[in-house]
């Protein structure tokens, strides 16, 4: 009985999803992916990993196609100042008049579109052990994506700033960014999804990323749309001696999810996961994320911090597995929350799950309300209160602010705090 | 124009329904310094986070004309503005807030609410130097987190700081001594003596007799139990020194 009422489910969220079916750039694919889809099934409120996540915000609503919607072009205005390669994905098609990537040595970028057939074989390899519903649904219906390539010994000193923009309303975009780090190589990518004309849009996102021995990459993130679903999957790869950095920061959008999965598969490597959330109105804000530390002598530090108001419910399940023969492992996990109304909500869930005897591993949560005391001294010396409260949050996010080194991108993120 | 800072006439005030203020009376003009000494317990502080507009208290009655403004009515960010300054017994510690950055900030909206200018960075900097140099206040701790992992006299130093940078009229000290040595203890106030004028006044609040062999008072009053019990020059310290308290419970005035 049960099975049929879940075969049910996956034929009515599919419906959701039927205009769009023609848009996928992998047509050959959809059959299987489609299987595997229906195999997986979506996930509900039972789902220990979905229970907070209203996905029936999601499973009611019907999208149309982006390539048939009447295309606003974004005014670049809106963008931070960054002078670097851009990449602007507008409702799921690149904006070849925004887009602009400097031609240098060892860096190779190219977008699925233009290159299916030779980029098929390079994705998902990381993604079908976690068999996520939602990764499949993007490959099942994928518009378009970017393949980054950075070659053995290159660093590349500007970042790559990619935007994922959405100008329409009732649109589902799905979108996949793909990045191949060979050798000591190294790289920084920006990433924005924003969108003030979004509404009842949905952007099915999936970057996967492969962090060959002694590379680097620094990720910063930010996430700003207007009544948007956002479901961000991560699937990162690291090798050994390999560095990885991410910092996301989620501002506003009907329900945004990240879902942050790293496999640390060498020794000595360096993980470092850094979060901001700000959660505003009827908002919901998913932070999820995994470490795997499958081989000894590694570190990973994660860091959340959530400022919640109003009827905003944001969550934070940060999870570390240290497995068996992962011996030295050092996995530090920190998330910190102020709730600014009555009415805002926080689950938070720190796991640790170890089964190596010998390593280093702690984690805490904490969810409190904005230092009264400190209130007062700061609006006694003369700083209005919306201003003070302004100054003790950015004060609570400033050490993850400080993470990013690109400094307007920083200021930009700083900006539009509050 | 008149030469009275501050008037408080019969001002009583409550927390959670127990009256701690019980009909204070106390007149400070200009360019004078005023002590009000007192056991635990009496209202000093409480006196001192009332006139500063700490929400916690009930007023009950009372007034307190502050420069001819209706201090009671006015937001903790008003009084500021208006020229009043606490220096706290116990600075808050705020991470990740920068000591200058805030002051900056406090000081143009300050200038923005008496129709100033904004401060530049230049002036404002070199405000910064000649200010701190007064108190003595290390260079590394102005661009620091106010007041994060400050020594207890590097606290009080940068409170002095502060007030130095805002120019109150009226700067009122909340046992500015406590957890001082003798030579943070005369750093501190020589940095109040050295900001002291005819235009403007302090009250010191405070326990013991020793801040004000440096800090000299006009006037010295004692709180006892809500009310100033009583009120006289210098000397009065000296002599609450060698008696304590005790003696003027026996001794009422009326």
């Amino acid at each position: 009985m049960s099975v049929e009422i879940e075969f049910d489910m996956e034929k009515e969220v599919l419906k959701s999803f039927e205009n769009l079916t023609q848009s996928s750039i992998f047509p050959s694919n959809q059959e299987k992916e489609l299987e595997k889809l229906k195999t997986i099934g979506f996930p509900n409120r039972n789902s220990e990993n979905w229970k907070y996540t209203k996905l029936s915000k999601l499973y009611k609503k019907k999208f149309t196609d982006p390539k048939s919607a009447d295309l606003k072009v974004f005014p670049i205005s809106k963008l931070p100042n960054i002078s670097a390669s851009t990449i602007v994905l507008e409702n799921g098609i690149i904006n070849k008049h925004l887009t602009c990537v400097d031609q240098t040595d060892g860096l190779e970028i190219s977008f699925f579109s233009s290159n299916s057939s030779e980029i098929e074989s390079k994705i998902n390899h990381t993604t079908s052990k976690y068999e996520d519903a939602f990764t499949c649904l993007n490959s099942y219906l994928l518009n378009e994506g970017i393949y980054i390539k950075v070659k053995k010994n290159t660093k590349i000193t500007q970042p790559i700033y990619i935007v994922n923009v959405v100008t329409n309303s009732g649109v589902a975009v799905n979108s996949r960014l793909n990045l191949e780090l060979e050798k000591f190589s190294e790289l920084t990518v920006l990433q924005s999804f924003i969108g003030p004309n979004s509404s009842s849009s949905f952007v099915n996102h999936v970057t996967e990323a492969h962090l060959s021995e002694n590379a680097s990459l620094h990720i910063n993130k930010h996430q700003d749309y207007k009544d948007v679903i956002n479901l961000v999957s991560e699937y990162i790869h690291q090798d050994s001696n390999s560095s990885f950095t991410i910092n996301t920061f989620s501002y506003s959008g009907e329900l945004i999810r990240n879902g942050l999965n790293v496999d640390v598969d060498g020794q000595n490597c360096h993980t470092e996961l850094n979060g901001v959330f700000t959660v505003n109105n009827n908002d919901y804000i998913d932070n999820h994320t995994l470490v795997n530390h499958i081989q000894p002598n590694c570190q990973s530090h994660e860091n959340y911090k959530g400022i919640i108001k109003d009827k905003g419910v944001g969550v934070f399940n940060g999870k570390v597995i240290v497995h068996k023969d992962a011996q030295k492992i050092q996995a530090y996990q920190n998330n910190n929350n102020i709730l600014l109304s009555d009415y805002s909500k926080i689950f938070a869930k720190p796991e640790l799950e170890i089964y190596a005897d010998d390593v280093k591993c702690s984690h805490g949560s904490t969810t409190g309300q904005l230092d009264e005391e400190a209130l007062f001294y700061l609006k006694s010396r003369g700083v209005s209160s919306n201003t003070a409260k302004k100054l003790l949050l950015e004060g609570f996010i400033g050490e993850i602010a400080d993470k990013i080194s690109h400094q307007n991108f920083k200021e930009y993120i700083i900006d539009k705090l509050i | 124009m008149s030469d009275t800072i501050i008037k408080i006439k019969n001002l009583r005030c409550e927390v959670e329904g127990q009256e701690i203020l019980k009909g204070l009376d106390l007149e400070v003009k200009k360019g004078e310094i005023h002590a009000i000494m007192g056991p635990n317990g009496s209202g000093k502080s409480t006196l001192s986070s009332v006139l500063a507009g700490k929400e916690d208290y009930e007023i009950t009655s009372g007034t307190v004309d502050f420069l001819g403004n209706d201090l009671l009515e006015l937001s903790p960010e008003e009084r500021s503005w208006k020229g009043l300054f606490l220096a706290f017994q116990y600075p808050v510690e705020i991470p990740g807030v920068s000591n200058v950055n805030f002051l900056r900030t406090a000081l143009n909206e300050r200038n923005k609410f008496l129709e100033k200018e904004q401060i530049s960075a230049k002036d404002f900097l070199a405000m910064v130097k000649e200010k701190s140099e007064l108190v003595g206040l290390n260079n590394k701790l102005k661009n620091r987190s106010v007041n994060e992992g400050f020594s207890g006299g590097e606290k009080k130093r940068n409170e002095i700081f502060q007030m130095a940078m805002l120019e109150p009229k009226l700067s009122i000290l909340d046992e500015t001594d406590s957890g001082l040595d003798i030579d943070a203890l005369k750093i501190v106030s020589d940095g109040v003596n050295q900001l002291k004028s005819s235009e403007k006044a302090t009250i010191v609040i405070t326990h013991y007799q020793r801040l004000l062999d440096y800090i000299v008072p006009d006037f010295v009053h004692v709180l006892s139990d809500g009310k100033i019990i009583k009120s006289g020059d210098k000397n009065l310290a000296l002599k609450l020194e060698e008696k304590g308290y005790d003696w003027l419970k026996t001794d009422v005035p009326v």
